[in-house]
């Protein structure tokens, strides 16, 4: 347990960054990965300025702080990559979310997002967990 | 024993110890392989930042709108529209999409980002560029094409929609529920600005650019940034007051300088070209407004939404004075037409709704006409923002202001779409499939209640066959009073009649202006008709001038025939229409060839007469008896002298 839950951590962080890159959302016959939805977002002003400020960099910098996760994980600070891959996790589950709200716009990668970083939140939890209770 | 010592617990330490030289470097290398993934990721993060909105070249914003049309992505559309544009656009049509589920126009399964039913299709894109000025670029379509089709069986349509349908085909409507066209877009010119490194279509400047064009003598480009200076006013309320008053004086310059600087900045860069178009302002107003009262409201993005608690407004024309009566919930339409009317020559018969230009010696000199327009009459909401001179209700006119260094303007945009999405947000379901019968043509719907007991026909009810409706209608008509001075409906002032389309509801909105007993004359051919007409006159059934009217419009028609296919016609030729169709008025009545009564001079298409704007709603005449009429491709319209005028076949 000691060395699965940091491991499924590492694949999950890794699994959540690349299913951002997947179609999202369904607009016509266009489709659109989570960055590209993000980014309309902004352009139509969809959201209120500071919230749609916060979404945007939040989620440009989403595969950076998955990277930190697991850099971290590998260097030994389990906490700290749990932490910020549960940050990953939730921030992917919210978009995934949102977007699936929406059924007949919502494309593949918005309910496997969700999966994926409900997965990766386990993940971190359980990292969490293991880290804290090993000697 | 017992000093013995222990043996060495069997630790991991020799196995850990083993390990460590293999695990570290790898977990080393592996961290540094994802350090550096973590800088690329940071590099990612900072690029799709930076990413500028928009295209890189005015070529590359038209081909991103159209490629959004191509894939009806109604989001790429959006984007690539100039920002400022698409600020205005988005909520609108989020709203409108929100209110048709509302109202069951659409059905709930309504989803703006694929409409299901249609399909657009863009093919053979060609263009080619001219700079205007900095920032500001046409792109001109040379070739393409957009295809759409639409399956309105396979559409999100409300219960609204539905029922019409159905009810159109149990009436006998041929039960088509598809249609398809395709746009030719060569001869398009687009606009494309630049904000922010990225370039956009901007659909005003295109507009603008249109207009600029349609002028004769085509007008300089402007000189972008240095047109007319914004000028706002002390707050919301002083803004509208401003910009009524200009609009009452014909003073566009003004109008101008009162629109927001940043959001209308086409606006301010044609207003030039627009100014000159439009002549210098009228030293009197058109109309005497008194007792205005405004009240303001906060509006989204710190706007601020004026309208219109009460006012009067007299407006005196050559034969009539209009009084518009609003007391904050009703809107009383006052019409007196002077004696002058009955001169002979000109007739504005208040039951016809327009210009009438016949002798008609039957109808009483000096009218008053009063109707009344209320806020909750859904009959009169939807469209009084935009026919409230006309019957409508001046209620939902809501002015929308912006705040710009210190100043408020007044928003053309905004206030557009507040104005209309206001009057539909008032509306239930019952209202707009009222509303939805009175467009496809039963008026009688819309007729008042005092309008029935005065010609002692019940009223239909409500569910009733548009046939019966109609029937009932004529026979009230027939059955009406001739000193019925109250009101009357106003279905076909909803877009089609007053619109001067040139459409058959046109043509039957003149009701009486042709004589009912000549009716049949019209259903032969041309000479049929010319020879039946006549032989009435000759019999003194109707009045020479229907006669001559019929000849004045068959020439008007024969120039618009000789050019070939309607759809092909250009505007040279209805031009040359127009004034094929003016002379022979003028030829008419200067010559006093017409029943001239009074012999005062009589009015041609070119004298100053009132509008279809300044009379009562009218009064439809039997649509299977109206002769046929010459409709004009949309986006033409035809002159009021042509359309309000008897129309040959």
């Amino acid at each position: 347990m000691g060395r699965v839950a940091p491991g499924a951590l590492v694949v999950l962080a890794v699994a959540a960054v690349a299913v951002t890159f997947a179609p999202w959302l369904r607009t016509g016959a266009a489709r659109r990965t989570s960055h590209q939805v993000v980014q309309a977002a902004d352009r139509l002003e969809v959201l209120e300025p500071g919230a749609q400020a916060a979404v945007s960099v939040g989620w440009a910098f989403l595969p950076l702080v998955a990277a930190l996760a697991v850099l971290a994980v590998l260097l030994d600070r389990p906490r700290l990559g749990a932490a910020l891959a549960a940050l990953v996790g939730l921030a992917v589950i919210s978009l995934a979310v949102i977007i699936n709200n929406a059924p007949r716009s919502a494309d593949w990668g918005a309910p496997a997002g969700l999966a994926i970083g409900s997965a990766l939140v386990a993940a971190a939890l359980a990292t969490a967990c293991t880290s804290r209770s090993a000697p | 024993m017992t000093d013995l010592p222990s043996p060495p617990e069997p630790a991991a330490v020799p196995a850990y110890v083993a390990a460590a030289p293999t695990t570290r470097p790898r977990r080393t290398a592996a961290a540094a392989a994802v350090a550096v993934l973590a800088v690329a990721a940071g590099a990612f993060g900072v690029m799709t930042l930076a990413a500028g909105d928009g295209s890189e070249s005015p070529e590359a914003a038209v081909e991103a709108m159209f490629a959004a049309i191509d894939q009806e992505d109604v989001i790429g559309v959006l984007e690539a529209l100039d920002p400022v544009e698409r600020d205005i656009l988005r909520p609108a049509v989020e709203e409108t999409g929100e209110q048709a589920e509302r109202v069951e126009v659409a059905s709930n399964d309504l989803d703006l980002r694929k409409v299901a039913g249609v399909d657009l299709e863009v093919e053979g894109l060609t263009f080619t560029t001219e700079r205007l000025g900095d920032g500001i670029t046409a792109v001109d379509l040379t070739g393409g094409t957009v295809s759409s089709s639409a399956d309105l069986d396979r559409m999100p349509v409300g219960a609204t929609v539905k029922t019409l349908l159905d009810r159109d085909e149990d009436q006998g409507g041929d039960g088509d529920r598809s249609a398809s066209d395709t746009i030719e877009l060569a001869g398009t010119r687009l606009v494309a600005t630049e904000a922010d490194g990225g370039w956009h279509v901007s659909v005003l400047y295109s507009i603008a650019e249109s207009v600029r064009l349609d002028g004769d003598p085509v007008a300089e480009v402007p000189d972008f940034g240095a047109g007319i200076a914004a000028r706002g006013a002390a707050d919301p309320e002083a803004a509208v007051r401003a910009a009524i008053d200009a609009a009452n004086h014909g003073d566009v310059r003004r109008l101008i300088e009162l629109s927001p600087p940043g959001e209308m900045a086409v606006l301010h860069d044609y207003g030039p070209i627009l100014v000159n178009e439009a002549g210098d302002p009228n030293e009197e107003p058109w109309a005497d407004v008194a007792a205005l009262e405004l009240e303001t409201a906060d509006g989204p993005d710190g706007t601020k939404v004026v309208s219109a608690t009460s006012f009067e407004a007299v407006a005196a024309e050559e034969y009539s004075t209009t009084t518009w009566n609003y007391d904050g919930s009703c809107t009383t339409l006052t019409q007196q037409y002077d004696e002058s009317f009955d001169d002979g020559w000109t007739n504005v018969a208040p039951n016809e709704g327009v210009l009438v230009e016949a002798p008609d010696p039957e109808v009483p000199g000096s009218e008053t006409h009063t109707s009344e327009y209320c806020d909750d009459d859904p009959r009169s909401g939807v469209f009084s923002p935009f026919l409230f001179w006309s019957g409508g209700t001046a209620g939902q006119l809501r002015f929308v202001t912006q705040e710009h260094d210190g100043e408020w303007f007044v928003s053309p945009s905004r206030s557009i779409i507040e104005s209309t999405i206001g009057g539909v947000r008032d509306l239930g379901v019952d209202d707009v499939r009222l509303l939805a019968r009175l467009w496809a043509g039963e008026s009688w719907l819309a007729e008042p209640d005092e309008l029935w007991e005065a010609c002692g026909v019940d009223r239909p009810a409500d569910d009733v066959t548009a046939e019966a409706g109609e029937a009932a209608l004529v026979a009230c008509y027939d059955a009406l009073p001739e000193d019925y001075a109250g009101g009357y409906g106003y279905g076909y002032g909803f877009g089609f009649g007053f619109g001067y389309g040139g459409s058959s509801e046109v043509y039957e909105a003149e009701g009486e202006a042709i004589d009912e007993r000549s009716y049949p004359c019209y259903e032969g051919d041309a000479a049929a008709t010319e020879a039946c007409l006549a032989d009435l006159v000759e019999q003194g059934v109707i009045a020479p001038s229907e006669l001559e009217a019929y000849r004045c419009d068959a020439a008007y028609n024969a120039v618009i025939e000789a050019a070939g296919d309607l759809e092909d016609v250009d505007e040279a030729t209805w031009d040359a229409a127009d004034r094929a169709y003016g002379a022979c008025m003028a030829e008419v009545f200067d010559e006093g060839g017409t029943d001239a009564g009074g012999g005062e001079a009589a009015p041609t298409p070119t004298t100053p007469v009132p509008t279809a704007t300044t009379v009562p709603p009218p009064a439809p005449a039997p649509s299977t008896t109206s002769p046929p009429f010459q409709e004009a491709p949309e986006g033409r319209v035809p002159d009021a002298t042509t359309t309000t005028t008897l129309p040959g076949s």
